[in-house]
């Protein structure tokens, strides 16, 4: 589904990533974890379109097409959701609204009749209630005075909604209490299936003791130092990423 | 001279305008830096100025709120400090000034901070103490430093506050011949406040005053100063002030004002600062005495990573009218410019804002916040504000808020029902209004004494003096 | 961070989509001011006496006032000898009787503005006073609005079948003596709207006029007069058009509004004159004075306002809070793009005990646009109680255009609260970015954005216009992002 290659994306004239390769398959939920500064978020970042950011070597394919030529609405309505780690606050565009226009320039990208106002509710009211999420959230501007857990909360509530080929959640459980990573967690769960990959990226394990990962990589210097399964991640929470780099390092 | 009988209209303001001319002509040969041709051009493009333009009307917008007509009609004496000392003054060298309302001597007791008296527009040297000025740090009358080291202001003065900028610069252009210039070499760091301390009215006459002050302050150097204008509550003068502030590199310069002229005087100041840089300029201002007083601030943010505050409070009890005119230039990127302002008018006083904002074209990245807010507290007090806001640039943060309204119905209560007496109440409230200026204050040492005249100048605040315990 | 600008850029190139001139035969006088004109003016109309001596007053009086200064707005003198201050499309006998009389072509540009006249007027239940340079020529709904004692018909016919309720209010609320334009239309205006609500009486639907300019080298001058009688209720919609020409052409109206007591007017307005092309050439100078007035207790008058169109926008809809708990509001979206000039605003005058007011402005400058809002608030001494809340937004795109603020607040009663708020945004290319990961174009993204910083005021419009105004936002901001 998401392969790529030898990525290298540079920031300003600095080198942030410096040959990343990844391959993601349907159906697999994949964890990239790494300390602050390894590049993480720029990853997410270029992997959804954002400016800013210099792709100087490698390639992305994604289902097979070239990635990196389509605007960031194309690669959306391809079936690319990125969960942000700072959802963006849009006053006086309310919620519902904005979902409805998101989905309905999907559907029709996709040549799908647009959901009317009645089919739309009922879609958004089951999701709703999977993310114990209050209804007058949707009545309210996009993200505007939203909390932080609210704010992811309706991340994921768009990702359910939006039901995309691949999904990359970008830090989302920082900043979420317990109750709130569990809904966050129940509300991702859900959404695996054999058609649809899921890319986690991370900076703790605990996300992952709700979130199973088929494979973690570690981010260090840019790259990918070390990939494993899921007791990668609690070896790093137990020895910390010191370790990763010397190995990388010393490699 | 018979303009104070010249009547309204064309006919007083020619006769007032021939009055100041005349002034000029006679006291030129003797003003200070007399023998500087460059100098000698700068007075005379100032008197021509004002010649042309005459005292400012309401007509005009920026005075639109503040009618200088009295002071237009007042034929006050323009000669200066005369030749002879002046008397060593009755209180002596002990440290306390005539003042209004009794308050002044708390600036100056204690800690030996460095000072310069002016009593009536002439260096009083029996109650100037200059000897802790740290090293860099120069403090001279004005008259004096001109004549010591004329080059140093060949380049600054009326370089800032330009004299075509209003009447009352040009006035002071012409006319300076006091005031005071405090210099901070690069690197210099003064810890406490310079004092410079004008004392207005002490004689019989009915004098205008035209002092200088000019701060530089080095690339790197640190300083402050408080300006400290007193006056005698019977005497009717004009204080006419300007200050020019040079922030040279990444220097910082704080500034206090505290106006507290007496009861029957006019007070006009314009002060303008100009930052390099990475400078940052901090001024704080509050307008307590005065019969009129109106105060104009500007800051030219022309250079990247400039930042200033401009922090003031203002009452108007009685018949006083007193204005607030600030004004931000953002002229280069990367700038920042925090206002807080607050007014109260009780009795039959006035208070007028205006904070004006300008961003200029290429200033992206400005941030620029402004809040005034206003108590009235009589039925024939007014306020008049206006917050103004121009952008030119679109990658801005830039707010301003404005709010006028009356003491807290609630709050009032609630003291009451505690047991404290409504006038006790209504001054606490008043002063709590008012505190969070005071507080802006960064030298701690300030807050008490510039807090207690700020409570001095409250309706019922004396009896209030325990709040700042 | 140069994607939103290029783009932001190109959506401001796009044509003026209701550029377009009627081919009519116009009744029009030779260019020009002097006292026979007004007489002239006057006489064609049959008016009384009364009405050309208080015109020709208005004409001495502005022959000694000069075109104020004050206002954020630069453009080369207006030759006022250069105006025919009458145009009139030609018709037969006294103008038409129905819809039927009506020049079809003129029918057929109405069609083009979409203005629901004809049939569709009876479908979207407004009742449609159609003003063509300043001469109203059909009114729809009059005789069922008749039925009930509500008088809604042009300013000409109102002098002449209600020539009283005319001379009992006209310039009550906007003097002859007061303000250059407005001296200006008084000596000159040729036609526009008038309404008469009789009291107790809430109006059925909602009564509309639109403007439209057509003839070359004419300034269109309406007057409109809105009278509430006491506990009656109006709401009434205005729209302007004008075609596309490299001249500019001057707009100078006169509005005057009277809340009796427990009356309410809701006055909207979507203005979309020519606002010239992108080099600033053409496009219509927007002179005009609104003004309401409560002047009975507890009587009501909002304005709500869109205003794309227009070269340069001067136009302060005011209202005079004379009655005690009498109420008054004023939302604005003010939108200059290309070389636009808005210098817009409200005045509040609060004299009555408990009154109250709220100002919601939103200025828009994209282009080289440049966007004032000019606002007074003012407390009189007996005004007991007032209170004003003010909010005034800025939305800038593009580094080219500029937004200004000018709120004056003059408080003189110590029991009113006042309160001002400013900000000033840009669309963040974070919210871009958000929306486009959403799968939302850019233009779409930009449009949303817009509305939803416009929301406010778009809530205090009757639903079609609304959506009309909404509409009209995302054609004149097409090509402001790009």
């Amino acid at each position: 589904m998401l392969e790529i290659r030898d990525l290298r994306v540079a920031v300003d004239g600095k080198d942030i990533l410096t040959g990343l390769d990844l391959r993601v398959a349907p159906g697999e939920v994949h964890a990239i974890m790494g300390p602050n500064g390894s590049g993480k978020s720029t990853l997410a970042h270029v992997l959804a379109g954002r400016d800013g950011y210099e792709v100087t070597g490698g390639e992305i394919l994604f289902e097979g097409r070239p990635l990196l030529d389509l605007a960031p609405e194309e690669r959306a309505c391809a079936g690319l959701f990125l969960a942000f780690q700072y959802p963006v606050e849009i006053p006086g565009v309310n919620n519902t609204y904005f979902l409805k226009a998101a989905v309905n320039a999907i559907r029709k990208h996709r040549g799908e009749p647009e959901l009317d106002a009645m089919d739309f509710l009922a879609l958004v009211r089951e999701k709703l209630a999977v993310l114990h999420m209050d209804e007058s959230l949707l009545k309210r501007g996009v993200n505007v005075g939203f909390s932080g857990g609210e704010k992811k909360r309706n991340e994921i509530f768009q990702l359910a909604i939006m039901e995309p080929r691949l999904a990359i959640l970008d830090e989302t459980d920082s900043g979420l209490d317990i109750d709130a990573l569990k809904d966050v967690a129940k509300g991702v769960n859900a959404l695996r299936s054999p058609e649809r990959a899921i890319i986690l990226v991370t900076h703790y394990q605990r996300l992952l003791d709700h979130i199973v990962p088929d494979r973690v990589h570690v981010l260090s210097g840019g790259r990918i130092a070390t990939s494993g399964g899921q007791d990668l991640a609690l070896e790093l929470e137990s020895r910390g990423y010191e370790w990763v780099r010397e190995a990388a390092a010393g490699a | 001279m018979g303009a104070g009988g010249g009547g309204r209209g064309m006919n007083g303001a020619a006769a007032s305008a021939a009055r100041y001319a005349e002034a000029f002509a006679r006291r030129e040969p003797a003003l200070p830096g007399h023998d500087l041709a460059w100098l000698r051009d700068v007075r005379r493009a100032a008197a021509d100025a004002f010649s042309r333009s005459g005292f400012p009307t309401p007509r005009n917008e920026h005075w639109k709120y503040t009618n200088v007509a009295p002071i237009e009609k007042r034929a006050f004496d323009l000669d200066g400090a005369g030749a002879a000392p002046r008397a060593a003054p009755g209180n002596g060298a002990s440290g306390t000034l005539p003042g209004g309302n009794g308050t002044s001597g708390a600036f100056l007791d204690g800690g030996g901070a460095p000072r310069l008296v002016i009593v009536d527009g002439r260096l009083d040297p029996g109650l100037s103490n200059l000897e802790a000025l740290p090293p860099g740090v120069t403090v001279e009358d004005f008259p004096r430093a001109l004549e010591r080291d004329a080059a140093f202001f060949e380049s600054l003065l009326a370089r800032i506050v330009r004299p075509e900028k209003t009447a009352f610069a040009a006035l002071n252009t012409a006319f300076m011949d006091t005031g005071a210039v405090v210099r901070a070499a690069p690197g210099a760091v003064a810890d406490a406040p310079v004092h410079l301390v004008f004392v207005s009215g002490a004689e019989g006459r009915e004098r205008a005053y035209s002092p200088r002050i000019v701060i530089a302050a080095g690339a790197g150097a640190r300083i402050a100063v408080v300006e400290h204008f007193l006056g005698l509550d019977g005497a009717v003068y004009l204080d006419n002030v300007v200050t020019e502030i040079d922030v040279a590199e990444d220097a910082a310069v704080e500034h206090y004002k505290v106006q507290q002229a007496g009861a029957a005087a006019y007070h006009v100041a314009a002060l303008e600062a100009r930052l390099a840089r990475g400078a940052s300029f901090h001024s704080w201002a509050v307008s307590l005495g005065g019969r009129l007083s109106r105060h104009d601030i500007d800051v030219t943010l022309d250079h990247e990573h400039a930042r200033c505050s401009l922090d003031g409070l203002y009452m108007a009890n009685g018949r006083q009218h007193t204005d607030f005119h600030t004004n931000v230039e953002h002229v280069a990127p990367h700038c920042a410019s925090h206002e807080y302002y607050k007014g109260i008018a009780g009795g039959r006083g006035r208070g007028v804002f205006n904070g004006r904002v300008h961003v200029h074209p290429h200033a992206q990245k400005t941030e620029a916040h402004q809040t005034n807010r206003n108590l009235l507290l009589s039925r024939n007090a007014e306020i008049d504000t206006k917050p103004q806001l121009e952008i030119h640039a679109d990658d801005v943060k830039c707010s301003h808020g404005a709010t006028i309204g009356q003491l807290d119905e609630q709050m009032l209560f609630y003291l009451r029902a505690r047991g404290i007496a409504e006038s006790a109440a209504r001054g606490m409230l008043t002063y709590g209004f008012a505190r969070d200026v005071v507080e802006r204050i960064a030298r701690p040492g300030l807050r008490g004494p510039i807090g207690a005249a700020v409570l001095g100048h409250l309706p019922g605040g004396g009896d209030l003096r325990e709040i700042l315990q | 961070m140069d994607t939103p600008n290029t783009e932001i850029d190109a959506l401001v190139r796009r044509e003026y989509q209701h550029g377009f001139v009627t081919d009519l035969e116009s009744d029009t006088v030779p260019p020009g001011l002097d006292e026979d004109v007004v007489r002239l003016i006057s006489r064609k109309k049959q008016e009384p006496a009364f009405l050309t001596e208080w015109r020709l007053r208005a004409y001495r009086h502005w022959l000694t006032m000069s075109e104020p200064r004050w206002a954020n707005l630069h453009h080369p003198p207006i030759d006022y000898d250069e105006i025919s201050y009458y145009s009139a499309p030609k018709s037969k006998d006294d103008g038409p009787k129905s819809l039927d009389e009506v020049d079809p072509k003129l029918l057929e540009t109405y069609e083009k503005l979409g203005i629901p006249l004809h049939e569709r007027a009876a479908l979207a239940g407004v009742a449609v006073d159609a003003v063509f340079d300043s001469v109203s020529v059909a009114t729809t709904f009059k005789d069922k609005l008749a039925e009930q004692g509500i008088v809604f018909c042009s300013f000409s016919e109102a002098v002449r079948e209600h020539p009283a309720l005319v001379e009992a209010y006209l310039g009550t609320v906007v003097p002859y003596t007061d303000n250059f334009f407005a001296t200006l239309n008084s000596a000159v205006f040729s036609d526009g709207s008038f309404c008469y609500v009789p009291k107790g009486l809430r109006c059925p639907m909602e009564l509309s006029t639109y403007f439209r300019i057509n003839a070359a080298k004419t300034g269109q001058f309406e007057r409109t007069l809105v009278v509430a009688d006491e506990g009656s209720y109006v709401s009434y919609l205005e729209g302007c058009t004008a075609p596309a020409r490299d001249e500019n052409q001057l707009h100078a109206a006169v509005v005057e509004l009277v809340a009796l007591e427990g009356a309410e007017i809701k006055y909207s307005t979507v203005q979309n004159w020519y606002p010239g092309d992108e080099h600033g050439t053409g496009g219509i100078y927007n002179f005009v004075t609104k003004r309401g007035d409560c002047r009975g207790n507890g009587s009501k008058i909002s304005w709500t306002q869109v205003e794309t169109g227009s070269a340069i926008t001067w136009k302060y809809p005011s209202c005079i809070l004379r009655g005690d708990d009498s109420v008054g509001a004023f939302y604005s979206v003010a939108l200059s793009n290309l070389r636009q000039q808005a210098d817009t605003g409200t005045k509040m005058i609060h004299l009555g005990r408990n009154t109250r007011s709220t100002v919601v402005s939103k200025g828009i400058s994209a282009g080289r646009g440049q966007n004032s809002y000019r606002g007074l608030v003012q407390i009189g001494k007996g005004a007991e109680n007032a209170r004003n809340y003010t909010q005034c937004d800025s939305l800038l795109m593009g580094d080219r255009c500029g937004a200004h603020t000018f709120p004056y607040m003059e408080v003189k009663n110590p029991s009113a609260k006042v309160e001002h708020e400013a900000t000033t945004s840009k669309i963040s290319d974070d919210q871009l970015f958000y929306c486009r990961q959403r799968g939302i174009g850019e233009e779409d993204a930009v449009s949303m954005i817009v509305n939803g910083f416009c929301k406010e005021v778009f809530r205090e419009l009757p639903m079609e216009f609304a959506v009309e105004a909404q509409k009209l936002l995302e054609v004149s901001l097409e090509g402001a992002v790009g």
